[in-house]
């Protein structure tokens, strides 16, 4: 059973009169990429604040490492790295100097340490470039590279991939998903890039108005909450198959050109080859059809609120 | 928290204002050279070189222009004349006197009224030359009579009572409305004897001479005598009058044997040698009876104002200049010379700005002059540097990357005033220590021992260097508190350039208050007034508006005190403290 590195419970913010955040309870385990998903002002940034002390708690607590934010901030926080928004740092000094900074704030980051992080983060060439100076790119990976230094157990990321180029924005999926499954360091990411999520992350919650809506693993989500799975078989005679089908199985079909819709699990797929095949018909092509994450989302948030809020 | 003070020492020092500052600091130096034209200390030594030795003796002894025996005498008989004068106050009463004039005075207009009314309905007038012979030679003699004897009592070299300033104008203003009143009746002629409106002009001046004298009547009621008890004027006279003639018999004796030891030699006629040491005793001589009477006039006064509180003091007629502060000051002063038979001129003076501490300019008078420049131009560099620190790393996104470390939001705000002011320390000893050296070079290191009168009432001798490191504590103080003052405002507005604004604002607010705001018992309570501590080491300038910088920071104003100043810095340091950590501890950030 791994461990829960962050435990939310309750956690609730209180404007002067709008609850920005009501409520909010769950978990991230050991190893894991959590990713925090919803609208424009649905309240995550505010929750991440929260999460790292930045933003006061109206109600509720936050665990990291089995320790609450509100009684041991300081042991809390040093299990925790990130990158809020903007990755911004002290414009006048080189990125050396801003990682040295950092560094001298915790006992025991050598200077190998700091080399380490920043040939992790691929900028071993322009370190000792003042930060003026520096790329977008450049910028996010020495944003990651602070948030690395102390060996957190804990990263969180607030919008990472803003403004980065495909290339990079595959970089930081890759890195991602290699500290946290080979040194198992969770991650909690706030996005609304819901192609990316999608690609990395290991569980998603989604939060609409301050509220948690769902949390789903991704496998969970990919096979479709709101309908299951799907079948497509790809053949000549898709009537016929059609009628197949739904005489031995009683599953509603649905048709598209060449194509038939089944509603069933894969374990399913070689008695319905089986079927078709017994009865001369030839088949060109069988998929799975999964709901992408986009579908499933804007789904939700339609249930929810029965249209799409823009905000 | 020391990595983290340490951390904020760190990015201060590679920010690269620091070579503005730096640039700044050399150029303050370098201008300062020019801009530093010190008045030069008056010294009240006497130094008559022109005549031989027996010359200056004769001058002395027969002589009665300044400086002579006679000249310093008449001093000592002041004195006396005061000492006298409280003695034989003490056995009448002025304000009865005063009363029992103004009493009779009315009493006789009254009778006059009665006459003239007489006359007015007598059909043929008779009785008028009566009337005008009373008027010529009874009333109008008492009244001026009435006029001198007040304008005495009133006279502020010696105040024989006491009454509030508004209250002496009035009497003032109503005497001589009476005398004009009396005066105005011409001479009265033959015919005119004869004509009513003579009898009517002489009842309408007695009715008006009546109503000023009636309005005078309830104001004569709030004077004081000044009354001494035997005790004080018994010490006045015994352990300082008579005191100072016995040193006086000495050093005259001194100067009678010193003048015998010439006998005629040429040689030590012109010898500069021996007039030195004939001028130094007769310094001595002239500055003693000086000194007698300063102190006996001061404790007079001061004597007088125990009764009273600094406001109070204020609304007397006569004494509005009197600032308790000042006189005590003065008199510690006086009276340490006299106990420790000493000189003004054998003393500097505390650091100022109205004149140099010694009576040559030195280093050190140009260091605090350089200094006290210098300071401005750091505090408005640190508030900037405190404003960008909280407001600008807010704004700019770093103080997120700051707040997510494990440190409580207390500890963050502590290094970064702590650093702040240790920035400030630096560079302030920096600037004391290049300006020392190189005053040093230009001036001179040579200084007396400094007398230095703390808080207007302890003397002590002091060495220069000792009291430059006492006014660099001071100095460091005034600049902590700004920075503070600069986060606090910092913390509360989110906006940089307003932070800095509004602290410069309260800067020069208070300069504003001090020139405009004529009523010293508000402005004694601003905050900025009382960062000065160094002004209670009794330095010149502090308790007269001679400077520029007196509107910046106020002088001494009446009812300070050092215990005022330091409990008003401790409150204000502590309130602006609970402000800002209460504040950023609940703010949420960006």
């Amino acid at each position: 059973m791994p461990n829960k590195i962050l435990e939310v419970k309750n956690l609730t913010k209180i404007y002067k009169n709008r609850i920005a955040v009501d409520d909010l309870t769950f978990d991230v385990y050991e190893g894991e990429i959590f990713g925090f998903l919803g609208p424009n002002g649905a309240g995550k940034s505010t929750t991440i604040k929260m999460i790292t002390g930045l933003a006061t708690i109206s109600r509720g607590d936050v665990y990291i490492c089995g320790y609450s934010i509100k009684k041991n901030f300081e042991l809390a926080i040093r299990q925790l790295g990130g990158i809020i928004e903007n990755p911004e740092m002290y414009s006048y000094m080189s990125g050396w100097d801003n990682l040295k900074f950092f560094a001298n704030l915790y006992t025991g980051i050598t200077d190998e340490r700091i080399h380490e992080v920043v040939k992790l983060v691929g900028l071993e060439n322009r370190i000792h470039d003042k930060f003026k100076n520096y790329s977008l790119g450049m910028k996010q990976r020495l944003g990651i590279a602070q948030a690395l230094l102390h060996s957190p157990k804990l990263l969180i990321l607030d919008e990472p991939t803003n403004g980065l180029d495909p290339n990079g924005i595959q970089e930081i999926r890759r890195f991602l998903k290699n500290i946290a499954h080979t040194q198992k360091i969770s991650v909690l990411i706030s996005s609304h890039i819901l192609a990316e999520m999608e690609q990395m992350c290991d569980t998603i919650a989604i939060i609409d108005r301050g509220k948690l809506i769902e949390i789903k693993n991704i496998d969970q989500i990919r096979k479709g909450i709101m309908g299951g799975q799907k079948i497509c078989f790809k053949v000549d005679y898709p009537n016929f198959a059609g009628k197949l089908i739904y005489n031995k199985y009683k599953l509603d079909i649905e048709l598209a050109g060449n194509n038939v819709i089944v509603p069933c699990e894969e374990a399913m797929i070689p008695s319905i080859v089986q079927l078709l095949i017994s009865n001369r018909l030839s088949i060109f092509g069988i998929n799975t059809l999964t709901k992408s994450l986009e579908e499933v989302f804007l789904d939700i948030i339609k249930q929810r609120s029965g249209s799409i809020t823009i905000t | 928290m020391i990595r983290l003070f340490k951390a904020e020492l760190r990015k201060i020092f590679l920010r690269p204002g620091i070579f503005v500052m730096t640039a700044l600091l050399a150029v303050i130096l370098a201008l300062s050279y020019f801009l530093y034209q010190p008045m030069t200390r008056n010294t009240s030594e006497i130094s008559i070189d022109e005549n031989q030795v027996s010359e200056i003796y004769d001058y002395f002894k027969n002589g009665n222009m300044s400086y002579s025996k006679a000249d310093a005498l008449s001093y000592m008989t002041s004195t006396n004349n005061l000492i006298e004068n409280y003695r034989n106050n003490n056995t009448v009463s002025n304000v009865e006197t005063l009363k029992t004039q103004v009493n009779t005075l009315n009493d006789n207009i009254y009778a006059f009224l009665d006459r003239v009314g007489r006359v007015i309905s007598s059909p043929t007038g008779e009785g008028k030359e009566i009337a005008y012979k009373i008027l010529t030679e009874t009333l109008k003699p008492s009244v001026d009579s009435l006029v001198n004897l007040f304008s005495t009592l009133i006279d502020t070299s010696n105040p024989l009572i006491l009454v509030n300033k508004n209250t002496a104008e009035n009497i003032t203003l109503s005497l001589n409305s009476i005398n004009r009143i009396l005066t105005t009746t011409s001479e009265p002629t033959q015919e005119t004897y004869k004509n009513m409106q003579d009898n009517l002009n002489l009842y309408n001046i007695s009715t008006d001479a009546n109503k000023y004298t009636l309005n005078i009547t309830p104001d004569i009621e709030s004077i004081v005598d000044v009354k001494f008890d035997e005790e004080f004027l018994n010490t006045l006279q015994s352990d300082y009058y008579n005191v100072g003639m016995e040193r006086l018999a000495v050093v005259e004796q001194q100067i009678d044997d010193f003048y015998v030891s010439i006998g005629g030699n040429y040689e030590f006629e012109n010898s500069v040698e021996k007039k030195a040491e004939i001028n130094e005793l007769i310094s001595f001589y002239y500055n003693t009876c000086r000194q007698l009477n300063e102190i006996v006039i001061s404790k007079v006064y001061l004597k007088i104002a125990e009764s009273y509180s600094d406001y109070e003091f204020a609304q007397l007629y006569g004494l509005e200049d009197f600032i308790r502060y000042e006189s005590e000051q003065s008199l510690t002063r006086q009276e340490y010379l006299f106990d420790h038979n000493k000189m003004e001129y054998d003393y500097a003076v505390p650091f100022n700005f109205t004149s140099t501490s010694n009576f040559e300019t030195n280093t050190y008078d140009f260091m605090y002059f350089v200094l006290e420049l210098f300071s401005f131009i750091i505090i408005i560099y640190c508030v900037v540097m405190g404003s960008s620190m909280i407001a600008g790393e807010q704004n700019n996104g770093t103080l997120k990357l700051l707040a997510i470390r494990p440190y409580k939001r207390r500890k963050i705000m502590t290094s970064k005033i702590l650093a702040t002011m240790f920035f400030a320390f630096v560079f302030t000893l920096l600037a004391m220590i290049i300006t020392f050296i190189a005053g040093g070079f230009m001036f001179g290191f040579e200084s007396a021992p400094i007398l230095c009168i703390f808080n207007a009432t302890t003397a002590f001798e002091i060495s220069p260097i000792l009291l430059t490191l006492i006014y660099f504590l001071t100095l460091l103080l005034k600049i902590g508190t700004y920075i503070l003052l600069a986060f606090t405002i910092s913390t509360i507005f989110r906006s940089y350039v307003g932070a800095v604004t509004v602290s410069i604002f309260c800067f020069f607010a208070t300069a504003i208050l001090n020139l405009f705001v004529s009523s010293n018992n508000i402005i004694k309570y601003l905050p900025l007034n009382n960062l000065d501590l160094f002004k209670y080491m009794g330095g010149g300038s502090f308790t007269a508006n001679s400077s520029i910088f007196n509107i910046f920071s106020s002088p001494i104003l009446p009812d300070m005190s050092f215990v005022f100043s330091l409990i008003n810095i401790v409150l204000t340091i502590s309130i602006l403290a609970v402000i800002t950590y209460t504040v950023f501890k609940n703010r949420d950030i960006a």
